[in-house]
């Protein structure tokens, strides 16, 4: 098919256009941007296959108009028609004219394009730059896929199909898959449907359940009856077991009816009668007692008042006694003052005595007497010693004297000893000076003394020695004394020892005078044999020393002779002394006389005794007095005395029962005057007493009258209980009485039980049969627990039909089960829309494959020897063959020297040119029966000359067979103009 | 002579699943779940407005799912409801509901009455204690009964009016397992006054004098039971019968075919669907299915490219304020819209390869069966029938169709 003519009334920016294109093979459309290129393309389109409503209406015409316009063709076998198309009329659809002037339908024109539409069009017969820049973008891998396609549909969209199902199915579902809808959907089934099977057998069970619970109920009723059952023996049990003290005391009571008689005689009220006839009676008979025992006492009483009443002699007797004894006091106040006075005088004599200090009480003054001549006999007495004191005191001087004078000239002759030196020492001394002196006379005669030096040199060691030693035994000794003092304190031993110290000293000293002196002499003997022993000093000193000796020795004889002296002159003393001596122990004797005369005495300095003597004379008047008062005393007393005996003796007489000897006279004064007020007064009760015991007997026999009836009805009474005395009466009452209440007890027990206890076991305890508390509690515990077990039962079943009824109610509320039912369905549902859209997917899958497979069998060689000529041609003659591989299912090029390449291997350059030919190849393939124009849109673009001449080359081929239109803005290259088939159209 | 007043109905399947709903939000889904037990309310609700005698339940009471025991609940209070307004029921069990016979311990109340045999039994029901009419009917004790069972109809009684209450359908009648089949001629010749029939779920007349009757189910279950359902009112005398249809159904199910040949942009395409939804919409709450034909490729792109769903979603949450709900459950397109096959299938091209492919049935199984054979899958799904092999195969065409042209024209 050729387009001839292309008239456009309105069409986008095309109005009223007319193209001719009337044999013209090779068509160049040229112009720029914006001109118009597009826009002519879509109206050749829009002719040709039509176009949707809202796609016209973008190409309505800007200044109003109408849409449309139409197109002459002319086919392969010059059938010319023109197609017609306007936007507002017919919806669009063509309307074609023929030359025989019939209008056809769009169908008809379909028929005409053989099945070929817009979409199949452009696929085929319509190439653009877009597809190759698509091209320049596909994964290298992919490429050989997408060019197989293209040599199968002129497109790429095989290969995006089958992609895309590819990932839907993916999407969907895969064997071994977790995430896709399909698996997930499964897991999810699976899950609820365990849910679901477990949630249906619960409701299968529920008729197991409804059994059960009739089970259960059927049961319950089974134990609520023996529960009742229960219930009722154990309240029986409990009844017995509350009344076994009842049933307990009513079989007692009953045992012990038994033991009474059968028969009790008894007074009806007996008791009660006899009590009231006693309680009448006792208070008379106690009356009558009381009454006798009255009269008896009145009787006493009288009696004894006549017995103590006084005779009228008596009377008299006692009045006089009474009078005496006024007297009697008389006397007695006499004698009180004379007691009086005595005292006083014997406190005044004692007073006197006191104040005198007198070795002298009352009663030795009662007895002193001072004869005559005593005065005198004590003055004489006092002056002797008075003389004889005087001379003992001067002779005891004058012994005083004379011992002390003896005393110093004792200390005198110790010192002067002292000073003495021993008789050999001095000898010894005597001698010394004697030697001396001969030495000196000796010098004077100066000899050999050379020779005696040696005897003097032994002599002075020896010396030395014996010196040493002297000091040593003489300290040792002087150490012994010392410690004999020390141990014996006597002053003595100290002044020896003190006296041998200075001794040794001087001895060892003396001693060492002496050697030295010698040694001396033994020096300077040497130079002179014959030297002195002492120096001249020396011989002085010892000649003085003789001297001294000598006047000590004088004086030691003239103490001497004092001392004799002054001895003679004491023994004269102590002569006279004597003789005083004796004259005081005779004095003494004298006074001792007059002391142990007068023991007043004693004590009292003779010197007083003259003194003394007058207060005693005093004294002795004063008791002179004293005396004659205690006579009168003793007079007055015996006075007393007789009157007191008197009225003794006729008191005693008198009242000889209440008399006392001990009693006064004041008391027995009160005595007899109590008598006789007595007398007087049981006079008057004599009288009443009397008139008394006139009443109380007249009293008694009221009394004794009254008890007769009642005593008479008491001995009825007594009768009646067949008892001879009120004792057995009472006895036999109080049986009565105690039968009567046990016998009412038992009733009133009787009664009880006959209520509370069942018929049975009522009639079993009447007759007697014998209750066991043990048995009953035992019997009581094994129902009660025979009872809780039954109980317990009741509430585990009762607890099984509540659970079931729970579960059941639970069961036929539950939506549970209808939930999970209708979700698991809904996931069933989901699954099996999921799985028919999976199916679609696949199928869609499957038919291309299967289209696929058909096209590799039928058409692909055809496709691919065409592909072959063109790729020879395009790559001008580097690549021979274009093959496809049945076992990879992929492109193979084949270059001059017979290597294959896949296609990915190929340079992109190559690869266009290979898509070209793919694309051509088809289109000779395709328009074996539908021959259309080509429309080539800027496909070239980046295409280098040589490629382009070769493209162009080849094109200018195909339009010897085919229309083509080559819508471009580019220059067009000189070669092409040169072609016959070119015709060029600038717009 | 004494008035006969019942309601017929058959085919309840309390507590049934539903099919092809999915995604449904959680008030949906409960409604749906409560769908059959309204419907079943509302059916206790006209039988005691209309004081009916009576109400025969011919069979699928129950589906053959099991039975969630408050699914029986829900059925005992019904009946119980019905006893208190002294409204008898004969019930007797169908293909789906053999297996409930076991549930006959429930302590039906005394109203109910159950043929439990599969032999033809009756039950008399006397008004004013005068037997009135007998009641035939049998149960199923398996799940198939391919015999037929008109010859076991004899009329035993004298009471005025004969009923027969039988689960089945017609011989060779298409879609169904044809089980208890009869012919209409034998169900004629019986001279009963009313055949009360079930198991077919669409309502049908399959004769007017005397009335043989399908009433269809009470609830719509799926997108092929579409449009109004419940029982009939039957008002029976002996010249003649006055049968009133009582729509019971708490959810519909419709379908939706929509022209949007002139139609190429989503808005245009939403606002056209929610302009038949809005007119739908005065019939109750309704589960839909959209179909759109002649859809141009635009609209063919959208669908296929998921663009729809928008406007399901768009859509179905405009309504779902709304008492009477109308829920979109899927938009397809239907048919070929502006892509004619006739187009392509003839030439070299490779879309006329594709189009010319025959698939036999065994390829399509063959194809597949990675799925269908696939250990975890297999057992929830069914082998596909023909039609449903071709439809697939159809929908695969349609899917190369627009996958092997799209973008060329762009």
């Amino acid at each position: 098919m050729k387009i001839q003519h292309v008239e456009i009334y309105g069409f986008g920016k095309w109005e009223n256009k007319q193209f001719d294109f009337s044999d013209q093979s090779f068509i160049i459309l040229s112009g720029e941007n914006e001109a118009g290129k597009s826009t002519l393309r879509q109206f050749i389109l829009f002719i040709l296959f039509g176009m949707p409503p809202r796609e016209r209406k973008v190409y309505l015409p800007k200044k109003g108009g109408k849409l449309g316009g139409r197109i002459s063709v002319k086919t392969e076998e010059d059938f010319a028609f023109t197609i017609e198309r306007m936007h507002d009329r017919n919806k669009g659809e063509a309307i074609c004219y023929t030359a025989d002037g019939v209008t056809h339908d769009e169908d008809w024109l379909n028929h005409k394009l053989s099945g070929i539409n817009k979409d199949t069009f452009l696929s085929i017969f319509s190439f653009d730059a877009t597809m190759l820049s698509r091209l320049h973008q596909m994964k290298q891998q992919d490429i050989g896929e997408v060019l197989l396609g293209v040599g199968m549909t002129g497109t790429d969209q095989i290969y995006l199909t089958e992609k895309w199902l590819e990932q839907q199915l993916q999407d969907y579902f895969k064997p071994q898959g977790k995430k896709p809808k399909i698996n997930q959907l499964m897991d999810a089934l699976a899950e609820k449907q365990e849910t679901l099977s477990k949630l249906e057998q619960d409701a299968t069970r529920y008729k197991e359940k409804q059994y059960e619970i009739e089970k259960e109920k059927r049961e319950l009723d089974q134990l609520y009856e023996r529960q009742q059952a229960l219930q009722l023996e154990l309240q029986r049990n409990k009844q017995m077991m509350q009344q076994y003290d009842v049933i307990a005391s009513f079989q007692t009571i009953k045992q012990e009816l038994e033991n009474y008689p059968d028969k009790l005689e008894f007074p009806e009220q007996g008791l009660e009668r006899l009590e009231q006839l006693n309680y009448l009676l006792y208070p008379l008979q106690s009356e009558i007692n009381m009454l006798q025992v009255k009269i008896e006492k009145e009787t006493t009483d009288l009696k004894k008042i006549n017995k103590d009443l006084l005779t009228v002699e008596e009377k008299k007797a006692i009045e006089d006694t009474l009078s005496d004894t006024i007297r009697w006091k008389q006397y007695k106040q006499d004698l009180t003052s004379k007691y009086k006075e005595k005292k006083q005088q014997e406190q005044e004599i004692n007073h006197v005595i006191n104040q005198l200090q007198l070795n002298l009480n009352f009663e030795d003054l009662q007895e002193l007497s001072l004869p005559f001549g005593t005065e005198e006999n004590w003055i004489q007495l006092k002056e002797e010693r008075q003389e004889l004191y005087q001379a003992i005191t001067k002779t005891d001087h004058e012994l005083q004297v004379k011992d002390g004078r003896y005393q110093d000239l004792l200390v005198e002759q110790t010192k002067i000893g002292e000073q003495l030196l021993p008789p050999a020492e001095l000898d010894h001394l005597k001698q010394s000076i004697e030697k001396e002196e001969e030495v000196i006379r000796q010098q004077e005669q100066v000899s050999g003394i050379e020779s005696q030096r040696n005897t003097v040199k032994d002599f002075s060691h020896q010396k030395k020695r014996t010196a040493n030693l002297i000091s040593i035994i003489g300290v040792a000794l002087t150490a012994m004394i010392g410690f004999l003092a020390l141990i014996l304190e006597e002053q003595m031993w100290f002044i020896i020892a003190g006296s041998f110290l200075l001794l040794v000293i001087f001895v060892r000293w003396n001693m060492h005078q002496s050697i030295k002196s010698m040694n001396r002499f033994l020096m300077e003997v040497p130079i002179n044999k014959h030297s002195r022993v002492l120096t001249d000093e020396a011989l002085s000193e010892r000649k003085q020393l003789l001297r001294d000796q000598e006047t000590w020795n004088e004086q030691k004889e003239a103490v001497t002779k004092e001392m004799k002296e002054i001895k003679k002159n004491r023994l004269q003393l102590e002569e006279t002394k004597k003789f005083h001596s004796q004259r005081q122990q005779l004095l003494k004797q004298k006074i001792n006389e007059q002391i142990e005369k007068f023991p007043v005495l004693k004590g009292i300095a003779v010197e007083q005794w003259p003194k003394l003597y007058h207060h005693l004379e005093a004294l002795l008047n004063q008791m002179k007095k004293y005396i004659s008062l205690s006579d009168q005393i003793t007079l007055l007393k015996q006075q007393l005395d007789d009157l007191e005996d008197d009225i003794k003796q006729t008191y005693h007489k008198q009242a000889s029962e209440s008399a006392d000897i001990s009693d006064t006279i004041e008391m027995i004064k009160n005595n007899l005057r109590q008598a006789i007020d007595k007398t007087n007064l049981l006079v008057h009760k004599k009288e009443d007493k009397e008139k008394n015991l006139y009443q109380l007997k007249n009293q008694l026999e009221e009394r004794q009258a009254k008890i007769v009836p009642l005593q008479n009805k008491i001995k009825t009474l007594l009768e009646l209980a067949n008892v001879s005395d009120e004792e057995s009466f009472f006895k036999k009452g109080q049986q009565k009485k105690d039968f009567d209440l046990l016998y009412k007890e038992y009733k009133a027990y009787q009664n009880q039980l006959n209520l509370l206890l069942s018929k049975d076991d009522w009639s079993q305890i009447d007759q007697g049969e014998q209750v066991v508390k043990s048995e009953i509690i035992a019997k009581y515990e094994t129902t009660n627990d025979a009872f809780d077990e039954n109980e317990q039962r009741i509430q585990q079943v009762q607890q099984n039909v509540s659970d079931l009824k729970i579960s059941i109610k639970q069961l036929e509320t539950s939506q549970v089960l209808l939930d999970e039912k209708h979700r698991y369905y809904q996931l069933q549902n989901e699954l099996q829309q999921q799985t028919k859209q999976w199916a679609i997917y696949q199928l869609a899958k499957n038919k291309i494959e299967a289209t696929k497979h058909i096209y590799y069998d039928h058409y692909l060689p055809t496709v691919l020897s065409h592909t072959t000529a063109y790729f020879n041609q395009l790559t001008s003659g580097n690549y021979l063959r274009v093959l496809f591989d049945d076992q990879k299912g992929e492109l193979l090029t084949e270059d001059k020297y017979g290597i294959q390449f896949e296609v990915h291997e190929l340079s992109q350059g190559t690869r266009d040119q290979l898509y070209i030919s793919l694309r051509i190849g088809m289109s000779m393939f395709i328009k074996r029966h539908h021959n259309m124009p080509f429309f080539v849109d800027d496909a070239f673009v980046h295409f280098d000359a040589t490629r382009l001449r070769n493209i162009l080359t080849a094109l200018s081929e195909l339009a010897n067979t085919s229309q083509i239109i080559w819508f471009t803005k580019e220059n067009i290259p000189s070669y092409c103009l040169d072609n016959k088939n070119v015709r060029i159209h600038r717009i | 002579m004494e008035q006969l007043r019942f309601i017929h109905c058959a085919d309840l399947h309390i507590d049934s699943p539903f099919k092809g709903l999915d995604h449904l939000p959680q008030a949906l889904f409960k409604e749906v779940k409560q769908s059959t037990f309204k419907a079943l309310k509302s059916l206790v609700e006209v039988a005691k407005t209309k004081q009916v005698d009576f109400v025969l339940m011919v069979g699928d009471v129950f589906d053959q799912t099991t039975q969630s025991v408050y699914a029986q609940m829900q059925f005992l209070h019904a009946c119980e409801q019905l006893n208190e307004h002294n409204i008898s029921v004969y019930v007797s069990f169908g293909n789906h509901d053999y297996i409930q016979r076991d549930f006959v311990n429930i302590a039906y109340p005394a109203n109910v009455h159950l043929f439990k045999e599969e032999e033809v039994t009756t039950h008399v029901f006397k008004k004013n204690n005068q037997p009135l009419a007998t009641i035939y009917g049998f149960s199923y004790q398996n799940q198939a009964v391919y015999e037929n069972k008109t010859s076991l109809f004899k009329k035993t009684t004298e009471t005025p009016y004969h009923i027969g209450m039988l689960h089945g359908s017609v011989e060779q009648q298409p879609e169904h397992d044809t089980y208890a089949p009869f012919r209409l001629q034998q169900l004629i010749d019986k001279d009963f006054d009313y055949w009360a029939l079930g198991h077919i779920h669409k309502r049908q007349h399959l004769k007017e004098s005397p009335p043989i009757i399908y009433p269809g189910n009470i609830q719509g279950r799926s997108k092929k039971e579409t449009g109004e359902k419940g029982c009939y009112y039957v008002e029976l005398d002996k010249a003649s019968a006055q049968l009133t249809f009582m729509p019971l159904q708490s959810i519909r199910f419709e379908q939706l075919t929509i022209n949007v040949s002139e139609i190429s942009s989503i808005q245009a395409i939403e606002q056209a669907i929610f302009k038949r939804i809005q007119q739908l919409g005065t019939k109750g709450k309704s589960f839909v299915w959209v179909n759109l034909e002649y859809y141009t490729k635009e609209v063919a792109s959208f669908y296929y490219e998921g663009m729809l769903a928008d406007i399901i979603d768009f859509i179905n949450e405009k309504m779902m304020d709304k008492k009477d709900w109308i829920w979109i459950q899927s938009i397809d397109l239907k048919g070929h819209g502006f892509i004619r096959k006739e187009d392509y299938q003839d030439g070299d091209h490779f879309l006329a390869q594709v189009l010319q492919l025959q698939e036999s049935s065994e390829e399509v199984d063959q194809a597949i069966n990675p799925l269908w054979k696939h250990p975890k899958a297999r057992k929830y799904l069914a082998d596909l029938s023909k039609e449903e092999k071709a439809d697939l195969l159809e929908s695969a065409e349609n899917i190369l169709l627009y996958q092997l042209t799209r973008k060329q024209n762009l």
